[in-house]
């Protein structure tokens, strides 16, 4: 087990950077989306002139940019789209891909050599050779990729695309569903819709003006079957926010939502990817596609990017994904004989379970949490922390506030220590911060309850707290 | 320690173009003493720059400070009081009129200090009678006042 869980973590942090690349970007992608829809349908020169430059140049060099920036700040994202400059002039292809590998090695390259030469620099010339490097280094990293990463970058795109097309000629296509709706299910819709299908997508539309690869991830079909499934057949809580999560995943594209359904009854994913499998096999015998991402993969945003006259086939692909998926489901989730307390205490420990595969706390799964609040136990508290950016002086300002208004009501066993924001986490009761530091606080302790204040000195909420630290001692 | 502070470690009405500005002249006197260096300076500053005006305390009056390690050689406070007020970015308690520059050698040792100081500031009347101070003489007898309150 302990091997294969990290095995999916390093999957999962390794599809989070092909995805954070292109995550930030997907505004722009779209826009150029929009573009190319409306010049395919009202043809103009003004509009022609922008489809091909944008797509040969300013989205590859946008993702080298967030790549960059993401290895080495805004010093990496100068080096990164300098040197992806040679590997875009270098291929005739779209170079999405040979952004997302020259992008970050660019930038890591110069942080290597920044660090190895930092201690060198004569005072005064930090600047100047700060900008020699990213020159330096920038041309011949455009050089090199022009010369060997982008060639090799073209074949290896030329692997993948023939790849596709041979599944794609042999009607093999909807047998991706088997791969990719339960690797959705285990958070890795994002490294495979931006990270793996997106620069495909891409890829495609240069040579056929639309790609079927922008809908295998997106096709929101398979997850509402299985949530209409819940509306009509579940119990308890399942049911209850099926309701609200079947919109939220339509018509917002959060795909996230339906994912602790299938978690807590992983047959599910058995009617996920027979949706898709259907879904899939619709799209591509009725050869239809998007003419760019459609990101969240809602289905607003499908129609929004569907090739003209291709609109009704894709909604008729969608709803046969939804169809099947909701049969199959209708049958796991019918069959099952649980009754609602323990479905509603398994949809929480899903969605939990969620949160942990995830890595990180998810918006979504508080969509099934219970409406309370964290509670405080005022009563118990023993240590109140103050925590601020640098530990000394805000915070111990602010901490002998709190202790002079404790000691004012004779409360004078509660210990109000200060810390600074990078020593969390530490113990405590209740901490309270800045409220410009407040997020990454509760980052850093997310069990514990976290008062933001705006006034060190004469904050409302102090009084708040201690005087509801002296209430419930009274009782 | 309130008591130990001195007219050297006041200055009233001191002009600033900017926060920037005004951070750097109230650490004059303690830099010319050698209890700060030039880095402790603009640490304070590129603290502010990075995190935003979190040394405003409360209405016109904000704490500059950073990390010991950033150039700090002695324990110090210094007062100043900035005619016109100057804005530090902070939407709801600008503009600063008392800039209190604190140089902390560790952790604790200025905790006294900062409790005698929290006492004084608490009462938001206190940071206008300060701020209205037009000599070093005044502003420590109302300081000293406070203190003994």
């Amino acid at each position: 087990m302990g091997n294969e869980v990290s095995l999916r973590v390093k999957a999962q942090r390794f599809g989070g950077k092909l995805s954070a690349m292109i995550l930030p970007n997907l505004g722009a992608f779209m826009g150029w989306g929009i573009i190319t829809a409306i010049n395919a349908f009202a043809p103009n020169e003004m509009l022609t002139a922008f489809v091909s430059p944008t797509l040969t140049y300013l989205l590859p060099l946008l993702i080298a940019m967030s790549a960059g920036r993401m290895v080495y700040e805004e010093k990496g994202a100068i080096i990164a789209a300098f040197a992806t400059m040679g590997v875009i002039l270098g291929a005739d292809i779209t170079m999405l891909l040979g952004a997302m590998i020259m992008g970050p090695l660019a930038a890591w390259i110069l942080k290597k050599v920044d660090k190895w030469i930092e201690p060198h620099i004569p005072i005064g010339f930090e600047l100047l050779i700060g900008n020699l490097t990213v020159a330096i280094i920038g041309a011949l990293l455009a050089i090199v990729g022009y010369v060997a990463l982008a060639p090799a970058i073209s074949s290896l795109s030329g692997l993948f695309a023939a790849g596709v097309s041979f599944l794609q000629e042999r009607a093999l296509l909807p047998l991706t569903a088997i791969f990719i709706e339960p690797a959705k299910v285990l958070f890795l819709n994002n490294a495979i819709g931006q990270g793996i299908l997106t620069p495909l997508g891409t890829t495609q539309l240069a040579e056929l003006g639309k790609s079927v690869l922008f809908l295998l991830e997106s096709n929101p079909g398979p997850g509402i079957g299985i949530l209409l499934a819940y509306c009509v057949f579940g119990k308890g809580n399942a049911k209850a926010n099926a309701y609200g999560a079947s919109i939220i995943h339509f018509f917002g594209g959060i795909h996230e939502i339906y994912f602790p359904y299938i978690l807590m009854k992983p047959s599910l994913v058995i009617a996920a990817i027979a949706g898709g499998v259907t879904g899939t096999f619709l799209f591509t015998t009725l050869d239809v596609g998007l003419v760019g991402v459609s990101s969240p993969g809602s289905v607003i945003t499908i129609m929004m990017m569907a090739a003209s006259g291709d609109r009704i086939k894709i909604l008729i692909g969608i709803l046969a994904a939804a169809l099947v998926s909701f049969l199959i489901a209708s049958v796991i989730v019918k069959g099952s004989k649980t009754d609602e307390s323990s479905v509603n205490k398994e949809l929480k420990e899903a969605a939990k379970q969620m949160e942990v595969l995830k890595g990180k706390k998810s918006r979504i799964s508080s969509v099934f949490e219970d409406k309370e609040e964290k509670t405080l136990d005022y009563a118990a508290i023993s240590t109140i922390l103050y925590v601020c950016d640098a530990g000394l002086g805000s915070s111990a300002m602010g901490a002998s506030v709190i202790a002079k208004k404790l000691k004012k009501l004779g409360i004078e066993d509660i210990k109000v220590p200060h810390a600074r924001v990078t020593d969390l986490p530490q113990t405590a009761d209740v901490i309270i911060t800045h409220s410009s530091l407040k997020d990454i606080v509760q980052e850093k302790q997310p069990d514990i309850v976290v008062i933001a204040i705006e006034d060190y000195l004469n904050a409302p909420e102090y009084d708040e707290l201690v005087n509801q630290i002296a209430e419930a001692r009274k009782k | 320690m309130i008591e130990t502070i001195t007219l050297d470690d006041i200055d009233i009405g001191v002009k600033a173009e900017d926060w920037e500005d005004a951070i750097r002249k109230s650490s004059e006197y303690l830099l010319n003493t050698g209890k700060i260096t030039e880095g402790y300076v603009d640490a304070m500053i590129e603290a502010i720059h990075r995190v935003g005006p979190y040394i405003v305390l409360s209405h016109h009056v904000a704490l500059a400070h950073a990390r010991p390690e950033c150039g700090v050689k002695e324990l110090a406070v210094h007062f100043t009081t900035l005619n016109p007020p100057v804005p530090f970015g902070s939407e709801q308690f600008d503009p600063v009129s008392l800039l209190i520059t604190l140089a902390a050698v560790d952790a604790d040792s200025h905790l006294d200090l900062m409790s005698e100081l929290a006492g004084i500031l608490m009462e938001t009347e206190n940071i206008d009678e300060l701020s209205d101070c037009q000599t070093k003489e005044q502003f420590l007898e109302t300081l000293q006042r406070m203190a003994e309150e």
